[in-house]
């Protein structure tokens, strides 16, 4: 029954009371969120405690809740401003003013010498591309995460930060030109 | 460049990505602690669950909530009431009154050595009266309440129209007014030492048990005759001056001394002293010695201080 319901109703039943509704919801979303906010904080124990936060602060605004867009564009959004509560405690406000730093592309570094075992390689591989994502500059980032972790749409992505849509666009292609010029020898 | 060139580069770019993009699918799988899932689903079911105090309608908490607090206030009080009264009158018993009764056992002795005076009978009323002022056994002794032997003998039996068979509601009745005697017995302990020069203002508080004693004492001792300073308390009937020397004893002496009137009405010059005494003369004048002396005996009892005139002659058979 809940397989098949969308986000938006099972909110709509959570809100009603509907614990399990909530479990439904929560199993869809639970991985890209935390992924989305640990790959941002790139600290897991920090990763941990906005993630509690935000899904906390969905049980307490569930209430509160009206279907005007998509649910996951509402989810990420409880998310980027948690992150952003977080940058700006400690002194990370430029996460939403890096929109001059989309015009400069970071210098992808050389590979490391790769180890001539397969099984390393393949971990090894798996260690760049995330070490490629973390290097990322922070909106080039958060708009490749929003759109593979969230999957969410440019428009969507644009609602979540509050830029527009071909401010989003550019981010991401900056981002994708930047991990496959870093993965080029793995690929 | 338009939007829609843009859109079909960005979606070249993508589908360029997609061996990336499918890369990143397969190498992140981070997810949060299980640890951190319950918690997170159990706030959840723990916000979506009544609570029990929730489950009243809302109208209802604010007239609950003052009734639970009337009858808890109620009970409280109560319970303080009780207690306060059981436990005072055990406690004030417990300090007060061997103290005074060792003090006044002594003093006792000696104005019963002094006085030797042949017992008189005692009066109807005031045996009545004192009986039920020495209800309980730890406030006085027989020798505590002076007077005659005999009056004092009678102060600890029962009243001769009661049966052994009373005795237990008369100490429960004791120890209701409890609170009341322990006020006699704390002032006799006070008066039980020495009196200093003779202080109008000391005077009224001494408890009618040593009234009976001590006054007799200056009386025989300083002789009737020779003019000592009359106190207020000696010049009162008993009953009368009880109520002024404690104000704690004053509703058990008036409920002995009403008992007493309605069980034998004294002439209407017993309450005279003046009056007494000529009814007394009269009495002696007329022959009738042995009426005149224990008219005098129970004048002596009322008033055992009070200064008798220069003209009167003491009765003697």
């Amino acid at each position: 029954m809940d397989a098949g319901s969308s986000d938006e109703e099972l909110m709509m039943r959570f809100a009603d009371g509907d614990a399990a509704a909530f479990d439904a919801l929560y199993s869809r979303h639970r991985g890209g969120v935390f992924r989305y906010l640990l790959r941002q904080c790139q600290n897991r124990g920090t990763a941990e405690e906005l993630f509690q936060d935000v899904w906390m602060n969905l049980v307490q605004a569930r209430v509160r809740y009206r279907v005007q867009a998509k649910f996951a564009t509402y989810l990420y959004t409880l998310a980027h401003n948690r992150l952003i509560d977080h940058f700006r405690r400690h002194k990370r406000l430029h996460i939403v003013q890096l929109e001059e730093n989309d015009a400069d592309p970071v210098e992808l570094q050389a590979s490391p010498a790769l180890d001539p075992e397969r099984g390393a390689q393949a971990r090894e591989q798996a260690a760049r591309l995330l070490q490629l994502v973390g290097e990322l500059p922070d909106a080039q980032r958060e708009v490749f995460l929003l759109h593979e972790e969230g999957g969410l749409t440019l428009g969507e992505i644009a609602q979540v930060i509050g830029a527009n849509r071909e401010t989003v666009k550019s981010r991401l292609r900056y981002a994708m030109d930047k991990l496959r010029e870093g993965m080029k020898d793995y690929l | 460049m338009s939007a829609a060139s843009e859109d079909r580069e960005l979606h070249k770019v993508l589908v360029d990505a997609a061996q990336l993009r499918e890369r990143y699918r397969a190498v992140s799988r981070d997810e949060p602690p299980d640890v951190l899932d319950a918690l997170i689903r159990a706030a959840a079911r723990d916000h979506t669950t009544p609570h029990a105090g929730s489950r009243l309608p809302p109208s209802w908490r604010v007239p609950l909530s003052i009734a639970a607090v009337v009858v808890v206030s109620a009970t409280v009080s109560v319970l303080v009431a009780e207690r306060y009264g059981q436990l005072r009158p055990d406690a004030d018993h417990s300090v007060s009154l061997p103290a005074a009764a060792s003090k006044d056992e002594k003093r006792a002795e000696a104005a019963a050595a002094q006085r030797q005076v042949p017992s008189a009978p005692p009066d109807k009323s005031e045996g009545k009266g004192r009986w039920r002022m020495a209800e309980s056994p730890r406030q006085a002794t027989p020798k505590q309440l002076g007077g005659a032997p005999q009056a004092a003998s009678e102060a600890f039996s029962a009243p001769p129209e009661s049966k052994p068979s009373e005795q237990p509601f008369k100490t429960q009745e004791a120890a209701t007014q409890a609170p009341s005697q322990n006020v006699l017995s704390s002032a006799a302990t006070q008066q039980a030492a020495p009196p200093p020069a003779a202080s109008p203002r000391a005077e009224p508080e001494r408890p009618e048990a040593l009234r009976d004693q001590a006054p007799r004492q200056e009386s025989t001792q300083e002789g009737r005759d020779r003019g000592a300073p009359e106190r207020p308390a000696d010049l009162l009937p008993r009953d009368r001056a009880a109520q002024t020397l404690a104000p704690g004893a004053g509703k058990l002496e008036r409920d002995s001394t009403v008992a007493a009137r309605k069980s034998a009405t004294g002439p209407a010059w017993e309450s005279d002293p003046e009056a007494w005494l000529k009814h007394i003369d009269e009495l002696r004048l007329a022959g009738q010695r042995a009426d005149a002396e224990a008219s005098f005996r129970a004048f002596r009892d009322r008033y055992p201080a009070y200064r008798l005139p220069a003209g009167f002659v003491v009765p003697e058979r």
